[in-house]
Protein backbone atom coordinates (compact mmCIF):
# COMPACT_ATOMS: atom_id res chain seq x y z
CA UNK A 1 0.00 0.00 0.00
CA UNK A 2 3.01 2.25 0.58
CA UNK A 3 3.62 2.95 -3.07
CA UNK A 4 0.17 4.35 -3.52
CA UNK A 5 0.40 8.13 -3.44
CA UNK A 6 -2.50 10.38 -2.51
CA UNK A 7 -2.62 13.81 -4.12
CA UNK A 8 -4.35 16.25 -1.82
CA UNK A 9 -5.23 19.53 -3.53
CA UNK A 10 -6.00 21.95 -0.72
CA UNK A 11 -5.17 25.64 -0.30
CA UNK A 12 -6.30 26.06 3.28
CA UNK A 13 -3.41 25.06 5.63
CA UNK A 14 -5.88 24.28 8.44
CA UNK A 15 -7.84 21.92 6.27
CA UNK A 16 -4.61 20.43 5.04
CA UNK A 17 -3.42 19.77 8.59
CA UNK A 18 -6.80 18.38 9.61
CA UNK A 19 -7.03 16.12 6.58
CA UNK A 20 -3.52 14.79 7.12
CA UNK A 21 -4.28 14.23 10.77
CA UNK A 22 -7.54 12.47 9.93
CA UNK A 23 -5.74 10.20 7.46
CA UNK A 24 -3.04 9.43 9.99
CA UNK A 25 -5.64 8.72 12.69
CA UNK A 26 -7.27 6.28 10.29
CA UNK A 27 -3.96 4.46 9.89
CA UNK A 28 -3.60 5.42 6.28
CA UNK A 29 0.13 5.52 5.92
CA UNK A 30 0.35 6.35 2.23
CA UNK A 31 2.51 9.18 1.04
CA UNK A 32 0.41 12.31 0.67
CA UNK A 33 1.51 14.95 -1.81
CA UNK A 34 -0.10 18.31 -1.15
CA UNK A 35 -0.72 20.81 -3.93
CA UNK A 36 -1.77 24.22 -2.68
CA UNK A 37 -3.48 25.46 -5.80
CA UNK A 38 -4.75 24.24 -9.13
CA UNK A 39 -1.56 25.06 -11.02
CA UNK A 40 0.59 23.11 -8.61
CA UNK A 41 -1.76 20.13 -8.88
CA UNK A 42 -1.60 20.18 -12.68
CA UNK A 43 2.19 20.62 -12.59
CA UNK A 44 2.49 17.56 -10.37
CA UNK A 45 0.20 15.47 -12.54
CA UNK A 46 1.72 16.42 -15.88
CA UNK A 47 5.33 16.89 -14.71
CA UNK A 48 5.49 20.52 -15.70
CA UNK A 49 6.60 23.71 -13.91
CA UNK A 50 8.10 22.93 -10.48
CA UNK A 51 7.70 19.20 -11.14
CA UNK A 52 9.33 19.27 -14.59
CA UNK A 53 11.59 16.28 -15.02
CA UNK A 54 9.74 13.88 -12.78
CA UNK A 55 8.17 10.89 -14.42
CA UNK A 56 4.60 11.37 -15.49
CA UNK A 57 3.95 7.70 -14.97
CA UNK A 58 4.18 8.41 -11.22
CA UNK A 59 0.53 9.09 -11.06
CA UNK A 60 -1.23 9.19 -7.69
CA UNK A 61 -3.63 6.48 -6.71
CA UNK A 62 -6.29 9.02 -5.93
CA UNK A 63 -6.82 12.78 -5.96
CA UNK A 64 -8.63 14.52 -3.13
CA UNK A 65 -9.67 17.77 -4.75
CA UNK A 66 -10.95 20.94 -3.11
CA UNK A 67 -13.11 23.14 -5.33
CA UNK A 68 -12.27 26.67 -4.26
CA UNK A 69 -8.62 27.08 -5.12
CA UNK A 70 -6.39 30.00 -6.07
CA UNK A 71 -5.27 30.45 -9.70
CA UNK A 72 -6.97 27.42 -11.28
CA UNK A 73 -10.05 26.21 -9.44
CA UNK A 74 -10.93 22.63 -8.65
CA UNK A 75 -13.47 22.16 -11.42
CA UNK A 76 -10.93 23.35 -13.98
CA UNK A 77 -8.33 20.94 -12.60
CA UNK A 78 -10.87 18.16 -12.92
CA UNK A 79 -11.70 19.18 -16.48
CA UNK A 80 -8.01 19.13 -17.46
CA UNK A 81 -7.46 15.79 -15.72
CA UNK A 82 -10.35 14.24 -17.61
CA UNK A 83 -9.27 15.82 -20.91
CA UNK A 84 -5.81 14.26 -20.86
CA UNK A 85 -5.60 10.62 -21.85
CA UNK A 86 -2.85 9.94 -19.30
CA UNK A 87 -5.06 10.94 -16.39
CA UNK A 88 -8.58 10.56 -17.61
CA UNK A 89 -9.24 7.38 -15.64
CA UNK A 90 -7.65 8.63 -12.43
CA UNK A 91 -10.05 8.45 -9.47
CA UNK A 92 -10.92 11.98 -8.33
CA UNK A 93 -12.81 12.62 -5.11
CA UNK A 94 -14.09 16.12 -4.59
CA UNK A 95 -13.56 17.05 -0.97
CA UNK A 96 -15.04 20.46 -0.28
CA UNK A 97 -16.98 22.63 2.16
CA UNK A 98 -19.97 23.27 -0.05
CA UNK A 99 -22.93 21.10 -0.75
CA UNK A 100 -24.37 23.67 -3.17
CA UNK A 101 -26.28 21.91 -5.87
CA UNK A 102 -24.39 23.69 -8.65
CA UNK A 103 -21.05 22.43 -7.28
CA UNK A 104 -22.26 18.87 -6.98
CA UNK A 105 -23.78 18.86 -10.47
CA UNK A 106 -20.71 20.45 -12.09
CA UNK A 107 -18.45 18.05 -10.20
CA UNK A 108 -20.24 14.95 -11.40
CA UNK A 109 -20.75 16.36 -14.91
CA UNK A 110 -17.01 16.80 -15.26
CA UNK A 111 -16.46 13.21 -14.23
CA UNK A 112 -15.75 13.24 -10.50
CA UNK A 113 -15.85 9.73 -9.00
CA UNK A 114 -17.20 10.92 -5.70
CA UNK A 115 -18.33 14.08 -3.95
CA UNK A 116 -17.65 14.36 -0.24
CA UNK A 117 -18.63 17.32 1.82
CA UNK A 118 -16.16 18.20 4.55
CA UNK A 119 -18.40 18.45 7.61
CA UNK A 120 -17.82 21.00 10.37
CA UNK A 121 -17.75 18.23 12.95
CA UNK A 122 -14.19 16.92 13.01
CA UNK A 123 -15.17 13.46 14.13
CA UNK A 124 -17.43 13.09 11.14
CA UNK A 125 -14.64 14.47 8.96
CA UNK A 126 -12.18 11.94 10.35
CA UNK A 127 -14.70 9.19 9.77
CA UNK A 128 -15.15 10.33 6.14
CA UNK A 129 -11.38 10.32 5.64
CA UNK A 130 -11.11 6.85 7.11
CA UNK A 131 -13.81 5.48 4.87
CA UNK A 132 -12.38 7.26 1.83
CA UNK A 133 -8.95 5.76 2.47
CA UNK A 134 -10.41 2.34 3.05
CA UNK A 135 -12.54 2.46 -0.05
CA UNK A 136 -10.21 4.07 -2.59
CA UNK A 137 -6.90 2.67 -1.41
CA UNK A 138 -7.92 -0.81 -0.31
CA UNK A 139 -11.27 -1.94 -1.70
CA UNK A 140 -11.44 -0.19 -5.02
CA UNK A 141 -9.72 -1.77 -8.02
CA UNK A 142 -7.88 1.03 -9.82
CA UNK A 143 -7.68 1.36 -13.58
CA UNK A 144 -4.55 -0.34 -14.97
CA UNK A 145 -1.42 1.77 -14.65
CA UNK A 146 -0.25 1.03 -18.15
CA UNK A 147 -3.34 2.59 -19.61
CA UNK A 148 -2.70 5.78 -21.51
CA UNK A 149 1.03 5.92 -20.87
CA UNK A 150 1.58 3.73 -23.89
CA UNK B 1 -63.36 82.86 -39.76
CA UNK B 2 -60.68 80.87 -38.04
CA UNK B 3 -63.31 79.61 -35.58
CA UNK B 4 -65.55 78.58 -38.45
CA UNK B 5 -62.60 76.83 -40.04
CA UNK B 6 -61.87 74.96 -36.81
CA UNK B 7 -65.45 73.66 -36.87
CA UNK B 8 -64.80 72.04 -40.24
CA UNK B 9 -63.92 68.36 -40.27
CA UNK B 10 -60.41 67.53 -41.36
CA UNK B 11 -61.38 64.93 -43.95
CA UNK B 12 -59.65 61.82 -45.27
CA UNK B 13 -58.92 60.50 -41.80
CA UNK B 14 -61.01 57.33 -41.78
CA UNK B 15 -59.08 54.27 -40.66
CA UNK B 16 -58.36 51.94 -43.56
CA UNK B 17 -60.69 49.14 -42.45
CA UNK B 18 -63.71 51.45 -42.00
CA UNK B 19 -63.03 53.19 -45.32
CA UNK B 20 -62.79 49.86 -47.13
CA UNK B 21 -66.14 48.67 -45.69
CA UNK B 22 -67.91 51.86 -46.72
CA UNK B 23 -66.30 51.90 -50.15
CA UNK B 24 -67.39 48.32 -50.78
CA UNK B 25 -70.98 49.35 -50.11
CA UNK B 26 -70.82 52.56 -52.22
CA UNK B 27 -69.08 50.77 -55.08
CA UNK B 28 -71.83 48.18 -55.06
CA UNK B 29 -74.40 50.98 -55.09
CA UNK B 30 -72.78 52.44 -58.23
CA UNK B 31 -72.76 49.06 -60.00
CA UNK B 32 -76.42 48.65 -58.98
CA UNK B 33 -77.29 51.99 -60.64
CA UNK B 34 -75.42 51.02 -63.81
CA UNK B 35 -77.54 47.86 -64.00
CA UNK B 36 -80.87 49.61 -63.21
CA UNK B 37 -80.28 52.35 -65.82
CA UNK B 38 -79.33 49.78 -68.45
CA UNK B 39 -82.56 47.82 -68.01
CA UNK B 40 -84.83 50.89 -67.93
CA UNK B 41 -85.09 50.79 -71.77
CA UNK B 42 -86.13 47.13 -72.17
CA UNK B 43 -88.40 47.25 -69.09
CA UNK B 44 -90.27 50.36 -70.23
CA UNK B 45 -90.51 48.95 -73.78
CA UNK B 46 -88.29 51.49 -75.53
CA UNK B 47 -87.48 51.06 -79.22
CA UNK B 48 -84.82 48.44 -80.09
CA UNK B 49 -83.84 50.54 -83.11
CA UNK B 50 -80.22 50.10 -84.10
CA UNK B 51 -78.71 53.05 -85.94
CA UNK B 52 -75.71 55.30 -85.50
CA UNK B 53 -77.68 58.05 -83.84
CA UNK B 54 -80.03 55.78 -81.86
CA UNK B 55 -77.86 55.84 -78.69
CA UNK B 56 -78.12 59.63 -78.65
CA UNK B 57 -81.89 59.79 -78.95
CA UNK B 58 -84.35 59.43 -76.09
CA UNK B 59 -86.64 56.41 -75.69
CA UNK B 60 -84.36 53.88 -77.35
CA UNK B 61 -82.87 50.83 -75.64
CA UNK B 62 -79.50 51.78 -77.12
CA UNK B 63 -79.72 55.11 -75.30
CA UNK B 64 -80.29 53.58 -71.82
CA UNK B 65 -77.56 51.03 -72.50
CA UNK B 66 -75.12 53.85 -73.33
CA UNK B 67 -76.11 55.71 -70.16
CA UNK B 68 -75.76 52.56 -68.05
CA UNK B 69 -72.32 52.09 -69.63
CA UNK B 70 -71.23 55.59 -68.50
CA UNK B 71 -72.15 54.76 -64.89
CA UNK B 72 -70.47 51.35 -65.26
CA UNK B 73 -67.22 53.06 -66.35
CA UNK B 74 -67.25 55.12 -63.13
CA UNK B 75 -68.05 51.98 -61.10
CA UNK B 76 -65.12 50.18 -62.77
CA UNK B 77 -62.79 53.11 -62.00
CA UNK B 78 -63.98 53.00 -58.38
CA UNK B 79 -63.19 49.27 -58.22
CA UNK B 80 -59.64 49.84 -59.52
CA UNK B 81 -57.55 48.61 -56.57
CA UNK B 82 -54.29 50.29 -57.59
CA UNK B 83 -55.60 53.85 -57.27
CA UNK B 84 -55.73 56.17 -54.28
CA UNK B 85 -58.67 56.45 -51.93
CA UNK B 86 -59.47 59.93 -53.29
CA UNK B 87 -59.51 58.72 -56.89
CA UNK B 88 -61.77 55.77 -56.15
CA UNK B 89 -64.16 57.79 -53.97
CA UNK B 90 -64.36 60.53 -56.63
CA UNK B 91 -65.21 57.86 -59.24
CA UNK B 92 -68.05 56.67 -57.00
CA UNK B 93 -69.18 60.31 -56.58
CA UNK B 94 -69.26 60.91 -60.35
CA UNK B 95 -70.96 57.54 -60.92
CA UNK B 96 -73.73 58.29 -58.42
CA UNK B 97 -74.20 61.91 -59.53
CA UNK B 98 -74.36 60.74 -63.17
CA UNK B 99 -76.98 58.19 -62.11
CA UNK B 100 -79.05 60.96 -60.51
CA UNK B 101 -78.75 63.17 -63.59
CA UNK B 102 -79.66 60.28 -65.93
CA UNK B 103 -82.68 59.29 -63.81
CA UNK B 104 -83.89 62.93 -63.75
CA UNK B 105 -83.40 63.12 -67.47
CA UNK B 106 -85.10 59.74 -68.17
CA UNK B 107 -88.10 60.81 -66.10
CA UNK B 108 -88.41 63.97 -68.11
CA UNK B 109 -87.27 66.23 -65.27
CA UNK B 110 -89.60 65.02 -62.50
CA UNK B 111 -88.91 66.93 -59.28
CA UNK B 112 -89.19 63.68 -57.24
CA UNK B 113 -86.20 62.25 -59.13
CA UNK B 114 -84.13 65.25 -57.95
CA UNK B 115 -84.40 63.71 -54.46
CA UNK B 116 -81.95 61.18 -55.79
CA UNK B 117 -79.17 63.82 -55.77
CA UNK B 118 -79.71 64.50 -52.07
CA UNK B 119 -79.78 60.85 -51.14
CA UNK B 120 -76.59 60.14 -53.10
CA UNK B 121 -74.80 63.16 -51.60
CA UNK B 122 -75.75 61.90 -48.14
CA UNK B 123 -74.23 58.54 -49.03
CA UNK B 124 -71.06 60.20 -50.38
CA UNK B 125 -70.58 61.94 -47.05
CA UNK B 126 -69.80 58.47 -45.70
CA UNK B 127 -66.29 58.80 -47.18
CA UNK B 128 -65.70 61.78 -44.88
CA UNK B 129 -63.36 63.17 -47.50
CA UNK B 130 -63.40 66.66 -48.98
CA UNK B 131 -62.24 66.14 -52.57
CA UNK B 132 -64.77 63.49 -53.70
CA UNK B 133 -67.53 65.34 -51.87
CA UNK B 134 -66.78 68.80 -53.27
CA UNK B 135 -66.17 67.48 -56.79
CA UNK B 136 -69.58 65.78 -56.66
CA UNK B 137 -71.23 69.04 -55.63
CA UNK B 138 -69.40 70.82 -58.46
CA UNK B 139 -70.71 68.05 -60.74
CA UNK B 140 -74.30 68.82 -59.63
CA UNK B 141 -73.76 72.57 -60.07
CA UNK B 142 -72.35 72.14 -63.59
CA UNK B 143 -75.12 69.72 -64.49
CA UNK B 144 -77.83 72.14 -63.31
CA UNK B 145 -76.04 75.20 -64.73
CA UNK B 146 -75.07 73.80 -68.14
CA UNK B 147 -77.69 71.15 -68.98
CA UNK B 148 -80.43 73.06 -67.11
CA UNK B 149 -79.77 76.18 -69.15
CA UNK B 150 -79.13 74.49 -72.51
CA UNK B 151 -81.82 71.79 -72.25
CA UNK B 152 -84.08 72.89 -69.37
CA UNK B 153 -86.73 70.25 -70.11
CA UNK B 154 -84.12 67.56 -69.43
CA UNK B 155 -83.74 68.88 -65.88
CA UNK B 156 -87.09 70.43 -64.93
CA UNK B 157 -90.64 69.47 -65.73
CA UNK B 158 -92.51 72.64 -64.90
CA UNK B 159 -92.79 75.88 -66.87
CA UNK B 160 -91.57 78.18 -64.08
CA UNK B 161 -88.22 76.47 -64.00
CA UNK B 162 -87.95 75.94 -67.71
CA UNK B 163 -88.45 79.67 -68.20
CA UNK B 164 -85.94 80.70 -65.52
CA UNK B 165 -83.39 77.89 -65.28
CA UNK B 166 -80.74 80.03 -63.50
CA UNK B 167 -83.11 80.90 -60.68
CA UNK B 168 -84.12 77.27 -60.22
CA UNK B 169 -80.54 76.13 -60.42
CA UNK B 170 -79.92 78.56 -57.54
CA UNK B 171 -82.84 77.17 -55.54
CA UNK B 172 -81.58 73.64 -56.05
CA UNK B 173 -78.07 74.72 -55.16
CA UNK B 174 -79.34 76.26 -51.92
CA UNK B 175 -80.94 72.98 -50.83
CA UNK B 176 -77.94 70.94 -51.91
CA UNK B 177 -75.72 73.19 -49.81
CA UNK B 178 -77.94 72.86 -46.74
CA UNK B 179 -78.10 69.10 -47.14
CA UNK B 180 -74.28 69.19 -47.29
CA UNK B 181 -74.07 71.21 -44.09
CA UNK B 182 -76.04 68.48 -42.29
CA UNK B 183 -73.85 65.74 -43.70
CA UNK B 184 -70.65 67.60 -42.90
CA UNK B 185 -71.78 68.15 -39.31
CA UNK B 186 -72.49 64.44 -38.92
CA UNK B 187 -69.14 63.72 -40.49
CA UNK B 188 -67.35 66.04 -38.07
CA UNK B 189 -68.88 64.31 -35.02
CA UNK B 190 -67.88 60.94 -36.36
CA UNK B 191 -64.35 62.26 -36.91
CA UNK B 192 -64.22 63.54 -33.34
CA UNK B 193 -65.33 60.19 -32.00
CA UNK B 194 -62.73 58.42 -34.09
CA UNK B 195 -60.04 60.81 -32.94
CA UNK B 196 -60.99 60.28 -29.30
CA UNK B 197 -60.98 56.54 -29.78
CA UNK B 198 -57.59 56.74 -31.44
CA UNK B 199 -56.25 58.88 -28.62
CA UNK B 200 -57.60 56.47 -26.02
CA UNK B 201 -56.02 53.57 -27.87
CA UNK B 202 -52.75 55.48 -28.09
CA UNK B 203 -52.89 56.14 -24.36
CA UNK B 204 -53.53 52.47 -23.60
CA UNK B 205 -50.65 51.54 -25.87
CA UNK B 206 -48.39 54.00 -24.11
CA UNK B 207 -49.44 52.80 -20.67
CA UNK B 208 -48.86 49.22 -21.73
CA UNK B 209 -45.44 50.11 -23.06
CA UNK B 210 -44.58 51.87 -19.79
CA UNK B 211 -45.82 48.92 -17.81
CA UNK B 212 -43.79 46.55 -19.94
CA UNK B 213 -40.73 48.68 -19.42
CA UNK B 214 -41.27 48.72 -15.69
CA UNK B 215 -41.70 44.96 -15.63
CA UNK B 216 -38.44 44.53 -17.55
CA UNK B 217 -36.70 46.91 -15.18
CA UNK B 218 -38.04 45.16 -12.08
CA UNK B 219 -37.19 41.77 -13.51
CA UNK B 220 -33.63 42.78 -14.12
CA UNK B 221 -33.39 44.24 -10.60
CA UNK B 222 -34.77 40.99 -9.26
CA UNK B 223 -32.30 39.01 -11.34
CA UNK B 224 -29.45 41.11 -10.01
CA UNK B 225 -30.64 40.61 -6.45
CA UNK B 226 -30.97 36.88 -7.07
CA UNK B 227 -27.49 36.71 -8.54
CA UNK B 228 -26.09 38.56 -5.54
CA UNK B 229 -27.91 36.21 -3.24
CA UNK B 230 -26.53 33.27 -5.16
CA UNK B 231 -22.99 34.63 -5.02
CA UNK B 232 -23.46 35.33 -1.34
CA UNK B 233 -24.71 31.86 -0.51
CA UNK B 234 -21.98 30.30 -2.64
CA UNK B 235 -19.38 32.23 -0.71
CA UNK B 236 -21.03 31.35 2.59
CA UNK B 237 -21.12 27.69 1.64
CA UNK B 238 -17.39 27.64 0.94
CA UNK B 239 -15.74 30.30 3.01
CA UNK B 240 -17.78 30.44 6.19
CA UNK B 241 -17.75 26.71 6.77
CA UNK B 242 -13.97 26.26 6.48
CA UNK B 243 -12.90 28.29 9.56
CA UNK B 244 -15.58 26.59 11.63
CA UNK B 245 -14.15 23.25 10.68
CA UNK B 246 -10.69 24.44 11.72
CA UNK B 247 -11.94 25.57 15.13
CA UNK B 248 -13.75 22.32 15.69
CA UNK B 249 -10.95 20.21 14.31
CA UNK B 250 -8.14 21.77 16.35
CA UNK B 251 -10.23 21.74 19.50
CA UNK B 252 -10.75 18.06 18.93
CA UNK B 253 -7.03 17.63 18.21
CA UNK B 254 -6.18 19.26 21.54
CA UNK B 255 -8.73 17.08 23.31
CA UNK B 256 -7.36 13.95 21.72
CA UNK B 257 -3.61 14.64 21.83
CA UNK B 258 -3.34 16.57 25.10
CA UNK B 259 -6.45 15.32 26.88
CA UNK B 260 -4.37 13.77 29.65
CA UNK B 261 -2.82 17.15 30.51
CA UNK B 262 -6.17 18.94 30.81
CA UNK B 263 -8.46 19.01 33.79
CA UNK B 264 -12.19 18.46 33.53
CA UNK B 265 -13.01 22.15 33.31
CA UNK B 266 -10.58 22.77 30.44
CA UNK B 267 -12.08 19.84 28.59
CA UNK B 268 -15.56 21.18 29.24
CA UNK B 269 -14.57 24.56 27.79
CA UNK B 270 -13.21 22.93 24.67
CA UNK B 271 -16.33 20.81 24.34
CA UNK B 272 -18.45 23.96 24.58
CA UNK B 273 -16.41 25.61 21.85
CA UNK B 274 -16.94 22.56 19.67
CA UNK B 275 -20.66 22.56 20.41
CA UNK B 276 -20.87 26.21 19.40
CA UNK B 277 -19.03 25.72 16.10
CA UNK B 278 -21.21 22.78 15.23
CA UNK B 279 -24.33 24.78 16.03
CA UNK B 280 -23.08 27.57 13.83
CA UNK B 281 -22.39 25.06 11.07
CA UNK B 282 -25.97 23.85 11.42
CA UNK B 283 -27.25 27.44 11.27
CA UNK B 284 -25.31 28.13 8.09
CA UNK B 285 -26.61 24.93 6.53
CA UNK B 286 -30.18 25.83 7.42
CA UNK B 287 -29.76 29.34 6.10
CA UNK B 288 -28.39 28.01 2.83
CA UNK B 289 -31.21 25.55 2.42
CA UNK B 290 -33.69 28.38 3.04
CA UNK B 291 -32.04 30.38 0.25
CA UNK B 292 -32.06 27.34 -1.97
CA UNK B 293 -35.82 26.99 -1.50
CA UNK B 294 -36.47 30.20 -3.39
CA UNK B 295 -34.15 29.25 -6.20
CA UNK B 296 -35.03 25.67 -7.04
CA UNK B 297 -37.49 25.08 -9.84
CA UNK B 298 -40.87 23.65 -8.88
CA UNK B 299 -42.31 20.63 -10.69
CA UNK B 300 -46.00 20.49 -9.84
CA UNK B 301 -47.77 17.13 -9.72
CA UNK B 302 -50.61 15.52 -7.78
CA UNK B 303 -49.29 14.89 -4.28
CA UNK B 304 -51.06 12.77 -1.68
CA UNK B 305 -50.43 14.68 1.56
CA UNK B 306 -51.99 11.93 3.68
CA UNK B 307 -49.47 9.36 2.45
CA UNK B 308 -46.62 11.84 2.94
CA UNK B 309 -47.78 12.50 6.50
CA UNK B 310 -48.02 8.75 7.19
CA UNK B 311 -44.49 8.11 6.00
CA UNK B 312 -43.08 11.08 7.95
CA UNK B 313 -44.90 9.88 11.07
CA UNK B 314 -43.35 6.44 10.61
CA UNK B 315 -39.89 7.99 10.31
CA UNK B 316 -40.42 10.06 13.44
CA UNK B 317 -41.54 6.99 15.39
CA UNK B 318 -38.42 5.22 14.19
CA UNK B 319 -36.18 7.90 15.71
CA UNK B 320 -37.61 7.38 19.21
CA UNK B 321 -39.57 4.12 19.29
CA UNK B 322 -40.21 4.39 23.04
CA UNK B 323 -42.29 7.56 22.86
CA UNK B 324 -46.05 7.21 23.12
CA UNK B 325 -47.52 9.38 20.40
CA UNK B 326 -50.87 8.89 18.71
CA UNK B 327 -50.92 10.10 15.07
CA UNK B 328 -54.37 10.94 13.67
CA UNK B 329 -53.96 11.41 9.92
CA UNK B 330 -56.95 12.09 7.64
CA UNK B 331 -57.18 9.91 4.52
CA UNK B 332 -57.06 10.94 0.88
CA UNK B 333 -55.89 14.56 1.07
CA UNK B 334 -54.29 15.42 -2.27
CA UNK B 335 -53.04 18.68 -3.70
CA UNK B 336 -51.19 19.86 -6.79
CA UNK B 337 -47.66 20.87 -5.92
CA UNK B 338 -43.99 20.05 -5.78
CA UNK B 339 -43.58 16.72 -3.98
CA UNK B 340 -40.12 17.45 -2.56
CA UNK B 341 -41.04 20.88 -1.23
CA UNK B 342 -44.36 19.75 0.22
CA UNK B 343 -42.63 16.87 1.93
CA UNK B 344 -40.15 19.31 3.43
CA UNK B 345 -43.01 21.50 4.69
CA UNK B 346 -44.83 18.56 6.28
CA UNK B 347 -41.58 17.24 7.74
CA UNK B 348 -41.06 20.56 9.44
CA UNK B 349 -44.63 20.85 10.73
CA UNK B 350 -44.90 17.25 11.94
CA UNK B 351 -41.30 17.38 13.19
CA UNK B 352 -42.17 20.44 15.26
CA UNK B 353 -45.26 18.75 16.63
CA UNK B 354 -43.11 15.74 17.51
CA UNK B 355 -40.48 17.94 19.14
CA UNK B 356 -42.84 20.10 21.16
CA UNK B 357 -44.80 17.15 22.55
CA UNK B 358 -41.61 15.46 23.77
CA UNK B 359 -42.35 16.28 27.40
CA UNK B 360 -45.82 14.74 27.37
CA UNK B 361 -46.07 11.15 28.47
CA UNK B 362 -48.81 10.54 25.92
CA UNK B 363 -49.18 12.96 22.99
CA UNK B 364 -51.56 13.29 20.05
CA UNK B 365 -50.52 14.73 16.68
CA UNK B 366 -53.17 15.33 14.09
CA UNK B 367 -53.07 16.08 10.36
CA UNK B 368 -56.36 16.93 8.60
CA UNK B 369 -58.32 19.41 6.54
CA UNK B 370 -61.34 21.65 6.91
CA UNK B 371 -63.64 23.08 4.27
CA UNK B 372 -64.39 21.80 0.79
CA UNK B 373 -62.10 21.42 -2.21
CA UNK B 374 -62.46 25.07 -3.27
CA UNK B 375 -61.14 26.60 -0.06
CA UNK B 376 -59.63 23.72 1.83
CA UNK B 377 -57.54 24.49 4.88
CA UNK B 378 -55.05 21.88 6.03
CA UNK B 379 -53.82 21.73 9.58
CA UNK B 380 -51.23 20.05 11.80
CA UNK B 381 -52.28 20.04 15.45
CA UNK B 382 -50.49 18.87 18.57
CA UNK B 383 -51.19 18.94 22.29
CA UNK B 384 -47.65 19.86 23.27
CA UNK B 385 -45.88 22.89 24.69
CA UNK B 386 -47.81 25.36 22.50
CA UNK B 387 -46.92 29.05 22.42
CA UNK B 388 -48.13 32.42 23.58
CA UNK B 389 -50.29 34.05 20.88
CA UNK B 390 -48.60 37.37 21.77
CA UNK B 391 -45.55 36.15 19.84
CA UNK B 392 -47.39 34.69 16.88
CA UNK B 393 -45.90 37.38 14.61
CA UNK B 394 -42.37 36.13 15.26
CA UNK B 395 -43.22 32.52 14.58
CA UNK B 396 -42.44 32.42 10.86
CA UNK B 397 -39.43 34.75 10.79
CA UNK B 398 -36.11 32.99 10.23
CA UNK B 399 -34.01 32.33 13.36
CA UNK B 400 -36.78 33.43 15.71
CA UNK B 401 -37.35 31.01 18.53
CA UNK B 402 -40.03 31.03 21.18
CA UNK B 403 -38.35 28.39 23.32
CA UNK B 404 -34.92 28.28 24.88
CA UNK B 405 -32.26 26.10 23.26
CA UNK B 406 -31.99 23.99 26.41
CA UNK B 407 -35.74 23.42 26.46
CA UNK B 408 -36.17 22.43 22.81
CA UNK B 409 -33.41 22.19 20.22
CA UNK B 410 -33.55 23.91 16.88
CA UNK B 411 -32.21 26.75 14.80
CA UNK B 412 -35.52 28.51 14.16
CA UNK B 413 -35.53 27.92 10.43
CA UNK B 414 -38.25 25.28 10.15
CA UNK B 415 -41.33 27.49 10.08
CA UNK B 416 -39.63 30.05 7.83
CA UNK B 417 -39.03 27.15 5.45
CA UNK B 418 -42.67 26.08 5.70
CA UNK B 419 -43.85 29.60 5.00
CA UNK B 420 -41.62 29.91 1.97
CA UNK B 421 -42.80 26.61 0.54
CA UNK B 422 -46.50 27.38 1.08
CA UNK B 423 -45.97 30.87 -0.35
CA UNK B 424 -44.35 29.41 -3.47
CA UNK B 425 -47.46 27.28 -3.89
CA UNK B 426 -49.61 30.42 -3.75
CA UNK B 427 -50.99 29.54 -0.32
CA UNK B 428 -51.01 30.99 3.17
CA UNK B 429 -49.88 29.66 6.51
CA UNK B 430 -50.86 30.77 10.01
CA UNK B 431 -50.87 29.41 13.53
CA UNK B 432 -52.91 29.26 16.69
CA UNK B 433 -51.63 28.16 20.04
CA UNK B 434 -51.82 28.32 23.79
CA UNK B 435 -49.02 27.77 26.29
CA UNK B 436 -48.96 24.14 27.46
CA UNK B 437 -52.14 23.34 25.51
CA UNK B 438 -50.73 22.74 22.07
CA UNK B 439 -50.43 24.47 18.73
CA UNK B 440 -52.23 24.24 15.40
CA UNK B 441 -50.64 25.24 12.10
CA UNK B 442 -53.01 25.93 9.23
CA UNK B 443 -52.16 26.26 5.57
CA UNK B 444 -53.90 26.58 2.22
CA UNK B 445 -52.55 25.60 -1.19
Amino acid sequence: MKDKVILLVEDNPDDEALTLRALKKSNIANKVVVAHDGVEALDYLFATGAYAGSATSDLPQIIFLDLKLPKVDGLEVLRRVRADKRTKLLPVVILTSSKEEQDIISGYSLGANSYIRKPVDFEKFAESARQLGLYWLVLNESPPRSYGSA
Amino acid sequence: MRRLWSLMPQGGSLPEDIWRNRHRFLCGLTWFHAAIITIVGPVLGYSWELSLDAPFRDRTVAHTILEGLIVAIFAAAASWKGRSRTFRATAVGFGLMSSSAILVHLSGGYIELHFHFFVMLAFLALYQDWIPYLLSIVYVAIHHGVVGVLEPSDVYNHPAAINAPWTWAGIHAFFVLWASVGSIMAWRFSEKNLAERKQAEEEIRKLNAELEERVIERTSQLETANKELQAFSYSVAHDLIAPLRSIDGFNQAVLEDYGDKLDTQAKDYLMRARGATQRMGQLIDDLLSLFRLTRTEMCPEKVNLSELAQSIAAELRHTLPDRVVRFVIAEGLSVNGDRGLLRMALENLLGNAWKFTAKKPCATIEFGAKGDNGMRTYFVRDDGAGFDMAYVGKLFAPFQRLHGATEFQGTGIGLATVQRIICRHGGRVWAEGEVERGATFYFTI
